[in-house]
Protein backbone atom coordinates (compact mmCIF):
# COMPACT_ATOMS: atom_id res chain seq x y z
CA UNK A 1 0.00 0.00 0.00
CA UNK A 2 2.75 2.39 1.03
CA UNK A 3 4.90 1.27 -1.87
CA UNK A 4 2.13 1.91 -4.37
CA UNK A 5 1.59 5.40 -2.92
CA UNK A 6 5.30 6.13 -3.34
CA UNK A 7 5.22 4.82 -6.92
CA UNK A 8 2.17 6.98 -7.66
CA UNK A 9 3.95 10.04 -6.26
CA UNK A 10 7.02 9.24 -8.33
CA UNK A 11 4.88 8.75 -11.46
CA UNK A 12 3.11 12.04 -10.81
CA UNK A 13 6.45 13.87 -10.50
CA UNK A 14 7.65 12.26 -13.76
CA UNK A 15 4.51 13.42 -15.59
CA UNK A 16 4.90 16.99 -14.28
CA UNK A 17 8.57 17.02 -15.31
CA UNK A 18 7.58 15.61 -18.71
CA UNK A 19 4.94 18.30 -19.27
CA UNK A 20 7.30 21.15 -18.32
CA UNK A 21 10.17 19.63 -20.33
CA UNK A 22 8.06 19.03 -23.42
CA UNK A 23 6.59 22.55 -23.35
CA UNK A 24 10.13 23.99 -23.10
CA UNK A 25 11.40 21.74 -25.91
CA UNK A 26 8.36 22.59 -28.03
CA UNK A 27 9.06 26.31 -27.67
CA UNK A 28 12.66 25.61 -28.70
CA UNK A 29 11.31 23.68 -31.70
CA UNK A 30 12.91 20.39 -30.77
CA UNK A 31 10.25 18.33 -29.03
CA UNK A 32 8.64 15.15 -30.28
CA UNK A 33 5.48 17.19 -30.81
CA UNK A 34 6.93 19.66 -33.30
CA UNK A 35 5.39 19.08 -36.72
CA UNK A 36 7.11 20.05 -39.97
CA UNK A 37 6.00 20.19 -43.57
CA UNK A 38 7.48 17.87 -46.12
CA UNK A 39 7.49 18.41 -49.86
CA UNK A 40 9.56 16.43 -52.33
CA UNK A 41 8.90 16.84 -56.04
CA UNK A 42 10.41 14.72 -58.79
CA UNK A 43 9.63 14.24 -62.44
CA UNK A 44 10.72 11.88 -65.18
CA UNK A 45 10.27 11.84 -68.94
CA UNK A 46 7.68 9.38 -70.09
CA UNK A 47 8.73 8.99 -73.75
CA UNK A 48 10.18 5.48 -73.44
CA UNK A 49 7.95 4.30 -70.61
CA UNK A 50 4.99 2.04 -71.07
CA UNK A 51 3.98 1.41 -67.48
CA UNK A 52 4.14 2.83 -63.97
CA UNK A 53 4.65 1.01 -60.71
CA UNK A 54 4.01 2.84 -57.44
CA UNK A 55 4.91 1.52 -53.99
CA UNK A 56 3.79 3.30 -50.83
CA UNK A 57 3.18 2.08 -47.29
CA UNK A 58 0.90 4.64 -45.72
CA UNK A 59 -0.88 7.92 -46.41
CA UNK A 60 -2.75 8.46 -49.67
CA UNK A 61 -1.73 7.83 -53.26
CA UNK A 62 -3.46 10.08 -55.79
CA UNK A 63 -3.13 9.43 -59.51
CA UNK A 64 -4.15 12.43 -61.58
CA UNK A 65 -3.73 13.55 -65.22
CA UNK A 66 -1.18 16.26 -66.12
CA UNK A 67 -0.23 18.13 -69.26
CA UNK A 68 3.13 17.62 -70.96
CA UNK A 69 5.19 14.48 -71.34
CA UNK A 70 6.60 14.05 -67.85
CA UNK A 71 5.39 11.98 -64.96
CA UNK A 72 5.37 14.20 -61.91
CA UNK A 73 5.55 12.70 -58.45
CA UNK A 74 5.02 14.88 -55.40
CA UNK A 75 5.29 13.65 -51.86
CA UNK A 76 3.88 16.20 -49.45
CA UNK A 77 2.32 16.41 -46.04
CA UNK A 78 3.25 16.78 -42.42
CA UNK A 79 5.29 14.70 -40.05
CA UNK A 80 7.12 15.13 -36.77
CA UNK A 81 10.25 17.18 -37.23
CA UNK A 82 12.73 14.43 -36.48
CA UNK A 83 11.33 12.18 -39.22
CA UNK A 84 11.41 14.85 -41.95
CA UNK A 85 14.73 13.64 -43.40
CA UNK A 86 13.70 10.05 -43.04
CA UNK A 87 11.49 10.06 -46.13
CA UNK A 88 12.75 9.73 -49.69
CA UNK A 89 10.93 9.71 -52.97
CA UNK A 90 12.60 7.51 -55.54
CA UNK A 91 11.60 7.91 -59.18
CA UNK A 92 13.43 5.89 -61.82
CA UNK A 93 12.91 4.08 -65.09
CA UNK A 94 13.64 0.37 -65.21
CA UNK A 95 13.22 -1.41 -68.55
CA UNK A 96 10.52 0.88 -69.82
CA UNK A 97 8.64 1.00 -66.53
CA UNK A 98 8.58 4.03 -64.26
CA UNK A 99 9.10 3.00 -60.64
CA UNK A 100 7.95 5.42 -57.97
CA UNK A 101 8.59 4.46 -54.39
CA UNK A 102 8.47 6.14 -51.00
CA UNK A 103 11.27 4.83 -48.81
CA UNK A 104 12.14 5.41 -45.18
CA UNK A 105 15.62 5.19 -43.66
CA UNK A 106 14.46 3.87 -40.30
CA UNK A 107 13.00 0.41 -40.38
CA UNK A 108 11.97 0.35 -36.74
CA UNK A 109 9.61 3.19 -35.88
CA UNK A 110 8.01 2.82 -32.48
CA UNK A 111 7.41 6.47 -31.66
CA UNK A 112 5.81 8.45 -34.45
CA UNK A 113 3.31 10.87 -32.98
CA UNK A 114 1.97 12.33 -36.24
CA UNK A 115 2.50 11.65 -39.92
CA UNK A 116 0.11 12.52 -42.73
CA UNK A 117 1.63 12.16 -46.18
CA UNK A 118 0.19 12.18 -49.63
CA UNK A 119 1.83 11.02 -52.82
CA UNK A 120 0.41 12.63 -55.93
CA UNK A 121 1.47 11.15 -59.25
CA UNK A 122 0.61 13.13 -62.36
CA UNK A 123 0.39 11.04 -65.51
CA UNK A 124 0.56 12.71 -68.95
CA UNK A 125 -2.42 12.42 -71.27
CA UNK A 126 -0.54 9.99 -73.54
CA UNK A 127 -2.06 6.61 -72.88
CA UNK A 128 0.16 4.23 -70.94
CA UNK A 129 -0.22 0.49 -70.99
CA UNK A 130 -0.08 -0.32 -67.30
CA UNK A 131 -0.50 1.38 -63.93
CA UNK A 132 0.52 -0.66 -60.93
CA UNK A 133 0.06 0.64 -57.39
CA UNK A 134 0.80 -1.34 -54.25
CA UNK A 135 0.25 -0.03 -50.72
CA UNK A 136 -0.05 -1.33 -47.16
CA UNK A 137 -2.37 1.12 -45.43
CA UNK A 138 -2.45 3.94 -47.95
CA UNK A 139 -5.64 4.76 -49.81
CA UNK A 140 -5.39 4.76 -53.60
CA UNK A 141 -7.28 7.33 -55.69
CA UNK A 142 -7.10 7.26 -59.46
CA UNK A 143 -8.85 10.06 -61.26
CA UNK A 144 -9.33 10.75 -64.99
CA UNK A 145 -6.12 9.14 -66.27
CA UNK A 146 -5.80 6.99 -69.40
CA UNK A 147 -4.20 3.64 -68.84
CA UNK A 148 -4.99 0.34 -70.55
CA UNK A 149 -4.46 -1.91 -67.54
CA UNK A 150 -4.81 -1.07 -63.86
CA UNK A 151 -3.23 -3.33 -61.23
CA UNK A 152 -4.04 -1.91 -57.81
CA UNK A 153 -3.60 -3.57 -54.43
CA UNK A 154 -3.80 -2.44 -50.83
CA UNK A 155 -3.94 -4.24 -47.49
CA UNK A 156 -6.15 -1.86 -45.54
CA UNK A 157 -6.50 1.21 -47.75
CA UNK A 158 -9.58 2.09 -49.80
CA UNK A 159 -9.29 2.08 -53.58
CA UNK A 160 -11.26 4.69 -55.57
CA UNK A 161 -11.04 4.79 -59.34
CA UNK A 162 -12.81 7.28 -61.56
CA UNK A 163 -11.77 6.73 -65.19
CA UNK A 164 -13.28 6.09 -68.61
CA UNK A 165 -12.56 2.38 -68.96
CA UNK A 166 -9.77 -0.14 -68.67
CA UNK A 167 -8.76 -3.62 -67.67
CA UNK A 168 -8.75 -3.91 -63.88
CA UNK A 169 -7.05 -6.32 -61.51
CA UNK A 170 -7.70 -5.08 -57.97
CA UNK A 171 -6.97 -6.72 -54.63
CA UNK A 172 -7.76 -5.43 -51.15
CA UNK A 173 -7.92 -7.04 -47.72
CA UNK A 174 -10.06 -4.71 -45.64
CA UNK A 175 -10.32 -1.61 -47.81
CA UNK A 176 -13.39 -0.79 -49.92
CA UNK A 177 -13.09 -0.74 -53.69
CA UNK A 178 -15.15 1.69 -55.80
CA UNK A 179 -14.91 1.89 -59.59
CA UNK A 180 -16.76 4.68 -61.38
CA UNK A 181 -16.41 4.14 -65.13
CA UNK A 182 -17.76 5.54 -68.35
CA UNK A 183 -18.23 2.02 -69.68
CA UNK A 184 -17.32 -1.55 -68.89
CA UNK A 185 -15.25 -2.42 -71.93
CA UNK A 186 -12.63 -4.87 -70.65
CA UNK A 187 -12.33 -7.52 -67.97
CA UNK A 188 -12.59 -6.50 -64.35
CA UNK A 189 -11.37 -8.57 -61.41
CA UNK A 190 -11.79 -7.33 -57.83
CA UNK A 191 -11.04 -9.50 -54.79
CA UNK A 192 -11.45 -8.31 -51.18
CA UNK A 193 -11.62 -9.98 -47.79
CA UNK A 194 -13.89 -7.60 -45.87
CA UNK A 195 -14.04 -4.55 -48.12
CA UNK A 196 -17.19 -3.62 -50.04
CA UNK A 197 -17.02 -3.60 -53.84
CA UNK A 198 -18.91 -1.09 -55.96
CA UNK A 199 -18.82 -0.86 -59.77
CA UNK A 200 -20.70 1.92 -61.54
CA UNK A 201 -20.83 2.67 -65.26
CA UNK A 202 -22.45 5.57 -67.09
CA UNK A 203 -23.19 3.50 -70.18
CA UNK A 204 -25.41 0.55 -69.68
CA UNK A 205 -23.46 -2.55 -70.83
CA UNK A 206 -24.88 -4.29 -73.88
CA UNK A 207 -23.14 -7.55 -73.11
CA UNK A 208 -21.55 -8.67 -69.86
CA UNK A 209 -20.59 -11.85 -68.06
CA UNK A 210 -20.26 -11.85 -64.29
CA UNK A 211 -18.93 -14.03 -61.51
CA UNK A 212 -20.05 -12.52 -58.22
CA UNK A 213 -19.24 -14.17 -54.91
CA UNK A 214 -19.90 -12.81 -51.41
CA UNK A 215 -19.80 -15.30 -48.53
CA UNK A 216 -21.70 -13.23 -45.99
CA UNK A 217 -22.11 -9.93 -47.85
CA UNK A 218 -25.02 -8.86 -50.03
CA UNK A 219 -24.94 -8.85 -53.83
CA UNK A 220 -26.95 -6.22 -55.65
CA UNK A 221 -26.91 -5.65 -59.43
CA UNK A 222 -29.16 -2.91 -60.80
CA UNK A 223 -28.11 -2.96 -64.47
CA UNK A 224 -31.21 -3.34 -66.66
CA UNK A 225 -31.52 -6.65 -68.52
CA UNK A 226 -29.21 -8.37 -66.03
CA UNK A 227 -30.29 -11.95 -65.57
CA UNK A 228 -28.55 -15.03 -64.13
CA UNK A 229 -25.12 -13.40 -64.24
CA UNK A 230 -25.36 -12.17 -67.85
CA UNK A 231 -26.38 -9.23 -69.95
CA UNK A 232 -26.78 -10.20 -73.61
CA UNK A 233 -24.29 -12.64 -75.10
CA UNK A 234 -20.53 -12.53 -74.52
CA UNK A 235 -19.02 -9.27 -73.38
CA UNK A 236 -16.24 -8.68 -70.86
CA UNK A 237 -16.00 -10.81 -67.74
CA UNK A 238 -16.54 -9.02 -64.41
CA UNK A 239 -15.30 -11.09 -61.48
CA UNK A 240 -16.08 -9.62 -58.05
CA UNK A 241 -15.26 -11.71 -54.98
CA UNK A 242 -15.55 -10.70 -51.33
CA UNK A 243 -15.67 -12.73 -48.12
CA UNK A 244 -17.74 -10.43 -45.93
CA UNK A 245 -18.11 -7.27 -48.01
CA UNK A 246 -21.15 -6.24 -50.06
CA UNK A 247 -21.06 -6.20 -53.86
CA UNK A 248 -22.93 -3.53 -55.82
CA UNK A 249 -23.08 -3.06 -59.59
CA UNK A 250 -25.19 -0.58 -61.46
CA UNK A 251 -25.53 2.57 -63.52
CA UNK A 252 -23.63 5.67 -62.45
CA UNK A 253 -26.09 8.34 -61.36
CA UNK B 1 -28.53 -46.92 -5.18
CA UNK B 2 -28.60 -46.88 -1.39
CA UNK B 3 -27.19 -44.38 1.12
CA UNK B 4 -23.84 -46.18 1.61
CA UNK B 5 -23.17 -46.52 -2.11
CA UNK B 6 -24.18 -42.86 -2.64
CA UNK B 7 -21.86 -41.64 0.09
CA UNK B 8 -18.96 -43.80 -1.07
CA UNK B 9 -19.34 -42.48 -4.62
CA UNK B 10 -19.52 -38.92 -3.33
CA UNK B 11 -16.37 -39.58 -1.29
CA UNK B 12 -14.62 -40.81 -4.42
CA UNK B 13 -15.54 -37.68 -6.41
CA UNK B 14 -14.38 -35.41 -3.58
CA UNK B 15 -10.88 -36.89 -3.54
CA UNK B 16 -9.41 -33.63 -4.83
CA UNK B 17 -10.31 -31.90 -1.57
CA UNK B 18 -7.99 -31.91 1.47
CA UNK B 19 -8.91 -34.83 3.82
CA UNK B 20 -10.25 -32.65 6.67
CA UNK B 21 -12.53 -30.67 4.31
CA UNK B 22 -13.71 -33.85 2.64
CA UNK B 23 -14.48 -35.51 5.98
CA UNK B 24 -16.44 -32.46 7.09
CA UNK B 25 -18.56 -32.52 3.94
CA UNK B 26 -19.11 -36.28 4.20
CA UNK B 27 -20.31 -35.85 7.81
CA UNK B 28 -22.74 -33.14 6.64
CA UNK B 29 -24.21 -35.40 3.98
CA UNK B 30 -24.42 -38.42 6.35
CA UNK B 31 -26.28 -36.19 8.84
CA UNK B 32 -28.55 -35.04 6.04
CA UNK B 33 -29.54 -38.68 5.37
CA UNK B 34 -30.09 -39.38 9.09
CA UNK B 35 -32.22 -36.25 9.50
CA UNK B 36 -34.31 -37.19 6.48
CA UNK B 37 -34.85 -40.70 7.84
CA UNK B 38 -36.04 -39.25 11.16
CA UNK B 39 -38.52 -37.13 9.22
CA UNK B 40 -39.88 -40.26 7.59
CA UNK B 41 -38.29 -39.93 4.15
CA UNK B 42 -36.76 -42.93 2.45
CA UNK B 43 -33.15 -43.12 1.22
CA UNK B 44 -34.39 -43.22 -2.35
CA UNK B 45 -36.30 -39.97 -1.89
CA UNK B 46 -33.27 -38.25 -0.39
CA UNK B 47 -31.01 -39.45 -3.20
CA UNK B 48 -33.52 -38.30 -5.80
CA UNK B 49 -33.65 -34.89 -4.18
CA UNK B 50 -29.90 -34.50 -3.89
CA UNK B 51 -29.12 -35.55 -7.47
CA UNK B 52 -26.25 -37.69 -8.73
CA UNK B 53 -23.12 -37.88 -6.52
CA UNK B 54 -20.99 -36.59 -9.39
CA UNK B 55 -23.09 -33.44 -9.76
CA UNK B 56 -23.19 -32.89 -5.99
CA UNK B 57 -19.41 -33.30 -5.87
CA UNK B 58 -18.95 -30.76 -8.67
CA UNK B 59 -21.10 -28.24 -6.84
CA UNK B 60 -19.20 -28.84 -3.61
CA UNK B 61 -15.87 -28.45 -5.40
CA UNK B 62 -17.05 -25.23 -7.07
CA UNK B 63 -18.24 -23.86 -3.72
CA UNK B 64 -14.92 -24.75 -2.11
CA UNK B 65 -12.89 -23.14 -4.89
CA UNK B 66 -15.04 -19.98 -4.76
CA UNK B 67 -14.63 -19.85 -0.98
CA UNK B 68 -10.85 -20.22 -1.32
CA UNK B 69 -10.70 -17.54 -4.03
CA UNK B 70 -12.77 -15.25 -1.79
CA UNK B 71 -10.30 -15.70 1.06
CA UNK B 72 -7.15 -15.10 -0.97
CA UNK B 73 -8.02 -13.75 -4.43
CA UNK B 74 -5.29 -14.29 -7.00
CA UNK B 75 -5.20 -15.12 -10.70
CA UNK B 76 -4.71 -18.84 -10.04
CA UNK B 77 -7.36 -19.14 -7.29
CA UNK B 78 -9.94 -17.14 -9.30
CA UNK B 79 -9.18 -19.17 -12.44
CA UNK B 80 -9.62 -22.43 -10.48
CA UNK B 81 -12.97 -21.16 -9.15
CA UNK B 82 -14.05 -20.19 -12.66
CA UNK B 83 -13.07 -23.59 -14.08
CA UNK B 84 -14.87 -25.41 -11.25
CA UNK B 85 -18.02 -23.37 -11.97
CA UNK B 86 -17.72 -24.00 -15.70
CA UNK B 87 -17.66 -27.77 -15.03
CA UNK B 88 -21.23 -27.51 -13.67
CA UNK B 89 -22.79 -27.15 -17.08
CA UNK B 90 -22.28 -26.32 -20.73
CA UNK B 91 -24.24 -23.10 -20.30
CA UNK B 92 -21.49 -21.79 -18.01
CA UNK B 93 -19.05 -21.98 -20.90
CA UNK B 94 -20.90 -19.02 -22.40
CA UNK B 95 -21.98 -17.07 -19.32
CA UNK B 96 -18.85 -17.66 -17.21
CA UNK B 97 -15.82 -18.76 -19.21
CA UNK B 98 -16.19 -16.51 -22.26
CA UNK B 99 -16.65 -13.23 -20.30
CA UNK B 100 -13.83 -14.27 -17.96
CA UNK B 101 -11.40 -14.94 -20.81
CA UNK B 102 -12.43 -11.75 -22.63
CA UNK B 103 -12.00 -9.56 -19.54
CA UNK B 104 -8.71 -11.28 -18.74
CA UNK B 105 -7.42 -10.45 -22.23
CA UNK B 106 -8.43 -6.83 -21.66
CA UNK B 107 -6.34 -6.76 -18.50
CA UNK B 108 -3.43 -8.39 -20.31
CA UNK B 109 -3.71 -5.61 -22.92
CA UNK B 110 -3.67 -2.85 -20.30
CA UNK B 111 -0.69 -4.41 -18.50
CA UNK B 112 1.02 -4.80 -21.88
CA UNK B 113 0.57 -1.10 -22.68
CA UNK B 114 1.85 -0.18 -19.21
CA UNK B 115 4.90 -2.40 -19.69
CA UNK B 116 5.54 -0.88 -23.14
CA UNK B 117 5.39 2.63 -21.68
CA UNK B 118 7.72 1.79 -18.80
CA UNK B 119 10.36 0.29 -21.07
CA UNK B 120 9.87 3.02 -23.71
CA UNK B 121 13.29 4.67 -23.01
CA UNK B 122 14.99 1.37 -23.87
CA UNK B 123 12.89 1.02 -27.03
CA UNK B 124 13.67 4.60 -28.00
CA UNK B 125 17.36 3.96 -27.58
CA UNK B 126 17.08 0.88 -29.82
CA UNK B 127 15.17 2.97 -32.38
CA UNK B 128 17.49 5.98 -32.23
CA UNK B 129 20.97 5.19 -30.95
CA UNK B 130 21.87 8.82 -31.68
CA UNK B 131 22.20 10.72 -28.41
CA UNK B 132 20.87 13.98 -29.95
CA UNK B 133 17.54 12.43 -30.88
CA UNK B 134 17.37 10.65 -27.55
CA UNK B 135 17.79 13.99 -25.75
CA UNK B 136 15.02 15.58 -27.88
CA UNK B 137 12.63 12.85 -26.83
CA UNK B 138 13.86 12.52 -23.25
CA UNK B 139 10.90 14.34 -21.74
CA UNK B 140 8.42 12.36 -23.82
CA UNK B 141 9.95 9.17 -22.43
CA UNK B 142 9.82 10.55 -18.88
CA UNK B 143 6.09 11.15 -19.39
CA UNK B 144 5.62 7.66 -20.87
CA UNK B 145 7.31 6.05 -17.86
CA UNK B 146 5.15 8.15 -15.49
CA UNK B 147 1.94 7.19 -17.27
CA UNK B 148 3.08 3.55 -17.42
CA UNK B 149 3.68 3.45 -13.66
CA UNK B 150 0.29 5.05 -12.98
CA UNK B 151 -1.33 2.54 -15.31
CA UNK B 152 0.34 -0.37 -13.47
CA UNK B 153 -0.83 0.85 -10.04
CA UNK B 154 -4.32 1.61 -11.39
CA UNK B 155 -4.51 -1.77 -13.08
CA UNK B 156 -3.41 -3.57 -9.92
CA UNK B 157 -6.17 -1.87 -7.96
CA UNK B 158 -8.67 -2.62 -10.73
CA UNK B 159 -7.53 -6.25 -10.76
CA UNK B 160 -8.36 -6.77 -7.07
CA UNK B 161 -11.78 -5.14 -7.60
CA UNK B 162 -12.23 -7.37 -10.64
CA UNK B 163 -11.39 -10.53 -8.67
CA UNK B 164 -14.01 -9.60 -6.08
CA UNK B 165 -16.54 -8.98 -8.83
CA UNK B 166 -15.78 -12.35 -10.47
CA UNK B 167 -16.17 -14.18 -7.14
CA UNK B 168 -19.52 -12.46 -6.50
CA UNK B 169 -20.64 -13.37 -9.99
CA UNK B 170 -19.60 -17.01 -9.49
CA UNK B 171 -21.53 -17.14 -6.20
CA UNK B 172 -24.56 -15.71 -7.95
CA UNK B 173 -24.16 -18.23 -10.76
CA UNK B 174 -23.92 -21.09 -8.26
CA UNK B 175 -27.03 -19.93 -6.41
CA UNK B 176 -28.86 -19.70 -9.72
CA UNK B 177 -27.84 -23.26 -10.64
CA UNK B 178 -28.93 -24.43 -7.16
CA UNK B 179 -32.38 -22.97 -7.76
CA UNK B 180 -32.68 -24.73 -11.11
Amino acid sequence: MRNSRNILRFAFVLIIVAIIGNVAMYLMGNSAFNIAELKIKKSINVEQATGISILADSGTVNIVPVKGDEIQATLQGETTKKWIKDYHLNVKEVKGEINIEITQDSRLRLFDLYTNLQLTVGIPAAKMSQLQVKTDTANIKVDSVHVTEYRLSSDTGDIDVNVTDGLFDIKSDTGDVALALEQIKYEISVVTDTGDISIEAVQEPEALRTKLEADSGKINVTFPHYKDGYIGIGGPMVKLISDTGDINMGNKK
Amino acid sequence: MNKDLYLSELYKYLKRLPPDERDEIMTDYAEHFEQAELNGRSEKEVIQRLGSPRLVAREVLAQTQIKKAGKSPSLSSVTRAVMATVSLGLFNLIVVLLPFVASLLLFVGVYGVAFFLIISPILLFIQNPLVSIFINEFFLMVGCVGIGLMLVIGSMKMTSVYYKFVIRYLRYNLSLIGRI
